[in-house]
């Protein structure tokens, strides 16, 4: 039987693609100056969490932690999302159901193995990073630079932005163990957390080019899936876009309900992260907020004590 | 025992009504032109255009605001209107532009890349008059002219920036062209 | 007592009777376990024509070839000097033994169960009186099918010979492509009733032996009544039985199975069947075809992004089409949103109903197709096609549109080189179809998830069916996936085959 060993590629590319959910979210709200300071930042941080990690699985305090925290921004992920595809079924019914749709694969994912996770992850980054080049692409032609340097949002909320975005990576830390040594995989990884940063300054950039800074944050759902109504010529894409940026929704849902471990665990994380998304946590959460709460599990990582064998 | 459990919540997300309610395609009608006049009540003009160049179907309706009398547009004509291929959004000197822009951002359905078009004697006069405004106006398009996208005419709006919308009058071949004039909301 | 009839009741044991026959080891015994059947033979020989000298003879005929029985066996056994001057019977059967009959392989036997398979096979067993061993002598018939070209994956450039239903032709097909003396050939014995014989293959040195142990152990774990089909290995040879995707790979071609072969996979081939597996199969290899190789790079680069994007292509578009239709039209151009409204106006089904009913009616088709004689075959399918197409257009039963998706989507599913994967697509397609009518483009897509990661789910003798575009066991593959690169440039074998020498050429 195939092991439960993880290959770099796997856990940077898991952390890229759920990345990509959090950048649409902060496109058009933050200023994509702001995203991209973040990214010598985030490195410098994601390299002292590496090494303060290592390979060794996390302490059981930690680990309790990361499940908490991991729970409370899948309930934030799996309402933002319900909510985008509520509104694009004219939001007829209320929200539980498209909830539970978006629970359903969570919960058969989070009942099988790591390993075919992080393979369906691997094929979902291709369908990802193929619609995230698509949309710059198309997009970046059609850009009012004028627009695009315009500043958005405060510095507070974008700096949170940027914040959240990163954090995402600090969700590969607990499978660092079990990741496959090879040589330069470390910074590699770190490039792969560059590489979000700056995707998600360049997807601000965009929306911020094509709707305008104010007419962005008067559109308070998705500014970015707006701004993706503008590409086609023929036809509007903002419909296949906003569908299709569910599969970095889910590869971030996935990957953060498996802090709570292997086995049946991660269908726990999900149900537990199903029911706070029913009682309405996620519109209490603001992003400087999970901002804060992202960077406290990245202090407490480094302060903490770390766990034993590996 | 798994596998039961989920294709069970997968039955029940199915038959409890959770996804939204298809459209068959026969019988629809897509608007291409939409006027717009009066800051409440708003009356909404929908012209279609395309399928029978000859008798395109049509649509009127009125609403307390823009929202409101969209959610009636689609059965106020002979066959039922969708409103997912507008093209152009035509208004009347007496909207209240900002909120007529905002919304038809906000509607899943009117989308970002609709042209914005402003009626010399009103919108709701000019589409009656014409048999099929999509094609002339789109005839307009095609020999240069330029009007803003909602989103053109949002973000000018919302930086107190000069707003210039075409003006069109309209006739039985019209609309044509008359100018560009500078928007200036009504109070 | 079940709700819809009798409770499925758990299977008695199956053990195996060893002996399998406990007769005595004579001519009588043995003729008393094919008592009855009509091909069974039995002479008495005198030996040089000597009375007081006789053996027993007993074979199947139809088994044995009548010309080398008579010439190998009879003639020297009844015309050979020496064998009427051996002292005594034991002289006898020693001097046969050891070459005074002419057949290329002479056994001893001191069980039954032996005798009586060989006879099975094809030998002339000899029964000498008062002794304990039986000789049987090898004068099999080779009546099998020629060597032909390979109906199923034709190659304008490679060779024209495709394996047959004899075993040890087949072997020899591999051998003469594969002179390495490192080529081990290992057989065993599979099916109670059939008892078929069946060769694992591999070379020594570049297979990993772990695997070669691994697909040994599958084959030899197989315990049924018949090997006859295809299905007898592939669906016991697998941990999955309950997946629509092919796990294992096949080919009628020696000169694909040898490239098998020398890529470090293990290779099997049973007796009746005509073609080879190779083993671990991943899901590029459902993807190549033997032409591969034999083109250019670029051509064979192109070809392979052809055919995955008719994957996508055959999977996702009567779904797209429907979930666009019906719940997303904004992303349909308008002039073609006019045209199907239009089209639809007299159509009574509901696009949903109209897509399924158009795949079914490919799925018959091509049904039809496989079962008809080929005299007829394609003069009904052509009929067929014109029905279903034009006649239904016109009784406004199906829109144009509709017709049209599902012939792209149904031509583009043959472009699959593994017509095993192009029915589990076909499969799927139903489903994604059914989920992006009633769910739009987000059913769609978690159709298309829950698709991936049943995928990823896969494994084959430990190895992910998703390799080389995930890694397997914390190794990526890195380089060309999709496209295939110059053969000069591709100087190692695949690093998930775990093979004893990675480097394949200078």
């Amino acid at each position: 039987m195939s092991s439960e060993r993880l290959s770099p590629r796997q856990l940077s590319v898991a952390v890229m693609t759920g990345g990509l959910s959090a950048a649409a979210a902060a496109a058009g709200r933050a200023d994509w100056r702001w995203l991209l300071a973040w990214v010598p930042a985030g490195v410098l941080l994601g390299w002292l969490l590496v090494r303060r990690v290592g390979r060794r699985p996390l302490h059981p305090a930690l680990r309790v932690l990361y499940g908490a925290w991991g729970t409370v921004l899948l309930s934030d992920v799996l309402a933002r999302s319900a909510g985008r595809i509520q509104a694009a079924g004219a939001g007829r019914g209320n929200g539980i159901w498209p909830l539970l749709l978006l629970a359903l694969p969570l919960l058969w994912m989070g009942w099988g193995k790591g390993a075919a996770f992080f393979r369906t992850v691997e094929i979902l980054w291709l369908a990802a990073g193929v619609t995230a080049a698509a949309v710059l692409l198309l997009g970046l032609p059609r850009v009012h630079w004028a627009w695009a340097l315009e500043p958005a949002g405060g510095w507070v909320q974008s700096l949170a932005a940027g914040g959240v975005t990163l954090s995402t990576g600090l969700f590969a830390l607990p499978f660092l163990y079990k990741v496959e040594e090879e040589p330069g995989g470390v910074h590699r990884g770190l490039l792969w957390l560059g590489g979000l940063g700056l995707l998600a300054a360049a997807l601000g950039l965009l929306t911020a080019g094509l709707l305008s800074p104010r007419v962005a944050a008067a559109l308070a759902e998705g500014p970015f899936f707006a701004a993706a109504g503008l590409l086609g010529d023929s036809a509007r894409l903002e419909g296949l876009i906003s569908t299709l940026w569910l599969l970095p929704d889910l590869t971030l849902a996935g990957l953060l309900s498996r802090s709570w471990g292997e086995g049946p665990w991660p269908a726990g994380a999900v149900a537990a992260g199903l029911v706070l998304a029913l009682t309405g946590l996620p519109t209490l959460l603001t992003e400087e907020t999970l901002c804060l709460g992202g960077l406290a599990l990245a202090a407490l990582t480094l302060i903490l004590p770390q766990g034993r064998g590996g | 025992m798994r596998k039961l459990l989920l294709v069970g919540v997968g039955l029940a997300v199915l038959l409890a009504g959770g996804r939204s309610a298809p459209k068959e395609p026969e019988g629809l009608a897509l608007v291409r032109a939409l006027g717009v006049d009066g800051r409440g009540p708003v009356i909404l003009t929908a012209v279609c255009g395309g399928e029978d160049q000859d008798n395109p179907s049509r649509g009127a309706c009125a609403g307390a605001d823009f929202a409101g009398a969209l959610e009636r547009l689609p059965w106020s004509g002979r066959s039922e209107l969708s409103l997912t291929s507008v093209s152009y959004l035509i208004v009347g000197r007496d909207v209240e532009l900002e909120d007529v822009l905002l919304t038809a951002l906000r509607n899943e359905e009117l989308g970002a890349a609709c042209t914005v078009w402003l009626a010399e004697e009103g919108a709701a006069a000019l589409l009656e008059d014409c048999a099929d405004p999509a094609s002339a106006l789109e005839l307009l398009e095609r020999q240069g002219m330029e009007a803003p996208t909602v989103v053109e005419a949002l973000a000018a709006l919302y930086q107190g920036e000069e707003l210039c919308l075409p003006l069109i009058t309209g006739g039985e071949d019209g609309p044509w062209l008359l100018d560009w004039e500078e928007w200036r909301g009504t109070a | 007592m079940g709700i819809f009839g009798t409770k499925k009741e758990t299977p008695p044991p199956h053990p195996r009777r060893e002996p399998r026959y406990k007769v005595p080891l004579t001519a009588d015994g043995v003729a008393g376990v094919f008592e009855g059947c009509a091909d069974f033979n039995r002479r008495t020989l005198y030996l040089n024509n000597d009375p007081a000298r006789q053996v027993e003879m007993l074979f199947i005929a139809g088994q044995v070839r009548n010309e080398r029985a008579c010439d190998y066996v009879l003639r020297p056994l009844t015309q050979n000097q020496a064998l009427r001057e051996a002292e005594d019977m034991d002289a006898a059967f020693d001097l046969m033994l050891k070459g005074g009959l002419y057949s290329l392989v002479v056994q001893s036997r001191d069980t039954a169960d032996q005798v009586i398979f060989d006879l099975l096979d094809g030998s002339v067993a000899l029964f000498f009186p008062g002794k304990e061993q039986v000789l049987t002598l090898s004068a099999g018939t080779e009546e099998k099918r020629s060597v032909s070209n390979p109906e199923n994956e034709p190659d304008v450039k490679g060779a024209r010979d495709s394996f047959v239903e004899s075993l040890r032709t087949n072997t020899s097909l591999v051998r003469r492509r594969f002179r390495a003396p490192e080529l081990r050939i290992e057989e065993q014995i599979v099916g109670r009733q059939s008892v078929t014989p069946v060769d694992v293959l591999y070379v020594e040195g570049i297979a990993d032996p772990d695997l070669a142990r691994q697909v040994k152990a599958k084959v030899g774990q197989i315990d049924i009544d018949a090997l006859l089909m295809t299905g007898n290995l592939e669906q016991y040879v697998t941990d999955e039985s309950r997946t629509a995707f092919p796990l294992t790979a096949y080919t009628e071609r020696p000169d694909r199975f040898c490239a098998g072969l020398a890529e470090g996979r293990v290779g099997v081939i049973v007796d009746g069947i005509p073609m080879g597996w190779l083993f671990p199969a991943t899901l590029d290899s459902f993807f190549r075809t033997g032409q591969d190789r034999s083109t250019s790079w670029a051509v064979a680069g192109a070809l392979s992004v052809l055919r995955y994007v008719c994957m996508l292509i055959t999977l996702f578009l009567p779904g797209l089409y429907a979930a666009a239709v019906l719940f997303y039209p904004q992303l349909i151009p308008v002039k073609l949103s006019l045209s199907i409204i239009a089209a639809k106006a007299s159509v009574p089904f509901s696009t949903l109903t109209e897509v399924l009913v158009m795949l079914l009616a490919f799925e018959v088709l091509q049904e039809a197709g496989l079962r008809l004689p080929s005299s007829i075959g394609q003069t009904v399918s052509i009929l067929g096609g014109l029905v279903v197409g034009s006649a239904a257009v016109e009784a406004k039963l199906v829109s144009p549109a509709v017709l049209v998706v599902v012939a792209i989507a149904g031509i583009a599913g043959y472009t699959a080189p593994s017509q095993d994967f192009a029915g589990a697509l076909r499969l799927w397609r139903f489903g994604l179809t059914l989920a992006g009518g009633l769910l739009g483009l987000k059913g769609l897509v978690l159709g298309g998830l829950a698709l991936v990661y049943r995928l990823a789910k896969l494994e084959t003798f430990g190895i992910a069916y998703l390799t080389p575009f995930a890694s397997n066991a914390g190794r990526q593959k890195e380089g060309h996936t999709v496209l295939r690169e110059p053969l000069p440039e591709v100087k190692t074998r695949p690093d998930y085959l775990n093979t004893d020498n990675r480097r394949n050429q200078g």
